[in-house]
């Protein structure tokens, strides 16, 4: 009997204290249900954890570099593939398709060098078709890019490039097409512009530079008839719109040329007045009516023209247009007039040439040609694409338009603006690394002054745990599997263990009683032994289920504490590492880089400032000649004047001395 | 006057090769140290108690993600609005990292709420609960919302590892 209570004190003893001491270090907080969800779907998942091995961390790794490829965010994607690269993910295992996109982030950061060694280490391997076609094309793309026509052809039509998706194979005839408009020949241009369909983007550009490059070597007929399927294109984006204006625009001003005015004046009739193109269209309609003999409808046009901004090219040139037709039909004082308002004009648009000249040299013109940066990101990523150049103010921006049309021109400013983030970037780094440096020196010393103290309150909790850890095995394994009456304290629930402990009180202090009192002792001891039985089943459950959930907690106190000692393991390596020396040398080559960038910038905004004078002063030199065209108008309508007034007057005298001589 | 502009131009072409020569090198320069900073914030910030959180859907899904938020032992821990073309980014296989800090060890549950299109166009609001345990190795767990073509649905799916 004492036996048996004392085994079953202790087993009490023993959960509730596992219980109490497991509490305390486990105490996670339990979730509760959103009361808001409109679905919760799935019962809560408990995982298990699977050692994160050299695949899974490529496929992790190599695929938020694509998330950051897709969301436009190439330069990060192209520093997690360099991370990734340094810490040992490629070069084994299959890692060909994310060696691929790193060639091409190359690539398109202005690096042919890195890309084209990387893809041709590529190609010597074994690789999947679709990956050589792709690796292949890139090599094409390359070509391209360099100007490498040949090379380019060779490679885009040889058999490497058989199995490409359907995205590249469009963008593969694109590439071809162009080569060979580039070579005049217009044949094999065409067999390739046959491939991209006529309503996407890329179809309507390659058919308007196609009926462009036709037009000028002489193949008018089928030239016309390519910018036609642009300019007869469903109403679409800005961009789009804008395509089919020019488009018009071409064959008005083509069909105007070949004097086919009927031609002519139906396609300029399509560019729509609001559009960037109204201008010319303008211009050239009227020019139409004039050739065809008509100045009197030609001259409203130009007139509207003329009220447009001076600074136009098409509104300068009508403003010498306008003054004609009036002279041409004998509007000697309008003439006159006009011609004088050409000459103000151009002298106030030479006076604004200077200006811009002189702000060139002066303001940094090139800040309002970049982009806006979107507020929520502090440093805009330097690979992402360009806009079309926003000229915000200045007087030199209305005089641009024809560099900023340039392809040089482009180029150079897409080298600035990436230089520009570059600098923004290392700019951005070095707020980031004394607060870095800062962090370090504070852990270090935090960590250096926790360190003991730790490692001794680690010794004791790792000693209890495994204390813990084996109770809770122990009493695992000695509640028997099924429950027995031999003890009723065992399988009593609570309530049940405080009346049988009573009752056993009882019978030990009625020992030697009888009769009544013992008959009643005895029949609450039956009933009590009856109630015990029936609950024993449910309460041996109950307490297998505690004294797993102990075993659980006492393994995963083993976890924690586990954790911390890895944590320990980390510090100890901060506290002693070499970090200090990589902050340094860090510090170096930022300082470094950004001198370097900052001439860099300096040279490159040199470059295009003498891109832009030259087109300034071109400007200036057409204006100067404009100029001196409209005086000498003026001094000949002014001689015409004078002429015809001294005939008329001459006329006038003649007709008087014959009435004289009638009289 | 024709050897005077050819001169000319190969010397201006000299000087173009030269400035894409630096422009090259510089470039190359910048990616190196950003690389190792990358590296060097990542060694500095985050030990062996570090957790990543991430987010992929079926190639392709015919789904729509309009946003997520997650929550960690309900503790709000991040939110992210899908841009279109954010979207398109995980449709066509890339990864997102939603979280990415040191937790505390032992046990935890994440919770993802997400809300989005079904392919029928109707607008969803789903959560799912994960529960894992943090040990000494560096938590990943990746959230895959993955197609039921069967039903038409779509489901949840973890992937847990340790490193």
């Amino acid at each position: 009997m004492m036996a048996r209570e004392s085994r079953g004190s202790a087993f009490s003893r023993h959960l509730r204290g596992l219980t109490l001491a497991l509490l305390l270090p486990c105490s996670a907080p339990v979730m509760g249900q959103d009361s808001d969800k409109l679905v919760q779907f799935d019962t809560p998942d408990q995982g298990s954890a699977n050692p994160l091995g050299r695949e899974e961390q490529r496929y992790l790794a190599f695929g938020e570099a694509m998330y950051d490829y897709y969301s436009g965010r190439k330069f990060n994607a192209l520093t997690r593939l360099l991370v990734n690269r340094k810490q040992g993910l490629f070069g084994q295992g299959d890692t060909d398709y994310a060696e691929l996109l790193m060639g091409e982030l190359y690539l398109t950061l202005g690096l042919p060098g890195k890309a084209e060694a990387l893809f041709d280490k590529l190609l010597e391997k074994e690789l999947l078709r679709q990956t050589r076609a792709e690796t292949w094309f890139q090599k094409g793309v390359l070509h391209y890019e360099e100007g490498a026509r040949d090379k380019a052809i060779e490679v885009l039509e040889s058999d490497n490039v058989e199995g490409l998706p359907q995205q590249l194979e469009s963008r593969r005839s694109l590439m071809l097409a162009n080569l060979y408009m580039g070579r005049k020949d217009f044949a094999r241009a065409l067999e390739y512009l046959y491939d991209i369909p006529d309503d996407t983007r890329q179809g309507a550009y390659a058919n308007y530079n196609m009926g462009v490059a036709m037009i000028r070597s002489g193949q008018h007929s089928k030239g016309i008839e390519l910018l036609r399927t642009v300019m007869d294109l469903a109403k679409g984006d800005t961009e789009t719109n804008a395509l089919k204006d020019r488009a018009a625009l071409a064959i008005g001003l083509t069909a105007l040329r070949r004097e086919n005015f009927a031609t002519a004046r139906g396609a300029l009739q399509n560019v729509r007045a609001d559009g960037p193109f109204s201008n010319e269209a303008l211009l050239a309609l009227g020019m139409v009516n004039y050739d065809r003999g008509n100045p009197k409808k030609a001259l409203p046009l130009w007139l509207e023209l003329v009220q447009r901004d001076p600074g136009h090219k098409a509104v300068q040139e009508a403003l010498m247009l306008a003054p004609r037709a009036y002279e041409d039909l004998g509007a000697k004082p309008q003439s006159l007039a006009g011609y004088q308002h050409a000459a103000d004009t151009y002298r106030q648009e030479l006076r604004n040439v200077e200006t811009a000249i002189r702000q060139i040299n002066e303001i940094e013109w090139l800040e309002k040609l970049k982009p806006e940066t979107p507020p929520e990101r502090a440093v805009p990523d330097p690979m992402s694409d360009l806009d079309d150049y926003t000229a915000k103010s200045g007087p030199q921006m209305t005089y641009l338009y024809k560099l900023f049309a340039s392809h040089e021109f482009a180029r150079m400013f897409r080298q600035y603006v990436q230089l520009d983030r570059l600098r923004m970037l290392l700019g951005q780094w070095e707020r980031a690394l004394p607060a870095m440096g800062e962090t370090l020196a504070r852990q270090k010393s935090e960590l250096s002054a926790a360190m003991d103290p730790v490692r001794k309150q680690l010794v004791t909790a790792r000693q209890q745990q495994r204390k813990l850890e084996t109770r809770a095995h122990k009493l695992v394994s000695d509640i028997p599997a099924r429950p027995s009456m031999e003890r009723p304290e065992d399988v009593a629930g609570y309530e049940e263990l405080i009346m049988w402990q009573r009752v056993q009180k009882l019978e030990k202090k009625l020992d030697n009683a009888s009769g009544r009192q013992a008959e009643r002792l005895r029949r609450v001891r039956g009933l009590l032994l009856w109630d015990i039985a029936r609950d024993a089943e449910q309460q041996r459950q109950q307490q297998q289920r505690h004294a797993g959930n102990l075993v659980e907690k006492t393994a995963l106190a083993g976890v924690r504490t586990q954790s911390v000692e890895q944590l320990v393991r980390d510090a100890t390596r901060r506290v002693r590492g070499d970090l200090d020396e990589s902050f340094s040398d860090k510090y170096r080559r930022l300082g470094s880089l950004q001198d370097e960038v900052n001439a860099l910038i300096d040279d490159v905004k040199q470059v295009l400032k003498n891109d832009a004078l030259e087109v300034l002063a071109e400007r200036r030199q057409r204006l100067a000649d404009s100029l001196g065209q409209a005086r000498l108008a003026i001094a000949r309508v002014q001689d015409e004047s004078v002429s015809d007034d001294r005939q008329q007057r001459s006329g006038e005298t003649t007709n008087t001395d014959e009435e004289a001589e009638t009289q | 006057m024709a050897a005077v502009i050819l001169c000319l131009t190969q010397a201006s072409m000299a000087q173009d090769e030269g400035l894409s020569g630096r422009i090259q090198s510089i470039k190359e320069g910048v990616l190196n140290l950003n690389r190792d900073l990358s590296l060097l914030e990542d060694e500095l910030m985050y030990a062996s108690s570090e957790a990543s959180f991430y987010l992929s859907i079926d190639a392709g899904s015919p789904i729509r993600l309009v946003d997520i938020n997650l929550t960690l032992d309900g503790n709000h821990i991040g939110y992210h609005f899908y841009s279109e073309q954010e979207f398109q980014a995980l449709s066509q296989g890339g990864i997102q990292r939603l979280y990415n800090g040191n937790i505390e060890s032992g046990r935890h549950t994440l919770e993802a709420t997400i809300t989005g299109y079904s392919p029928d166009g109707k607008d969803f609001r789903k959560s799912t609960q994960y529960e894992f345990t943090k040990g000494p190795a560096k938590k990943r767990i990746e959230l895959r919302v993955l197609d039921d073509l069967d039903g038409q649905k779509h489901r949840f799916d973890f992937r847990e590892w340790d490193e």
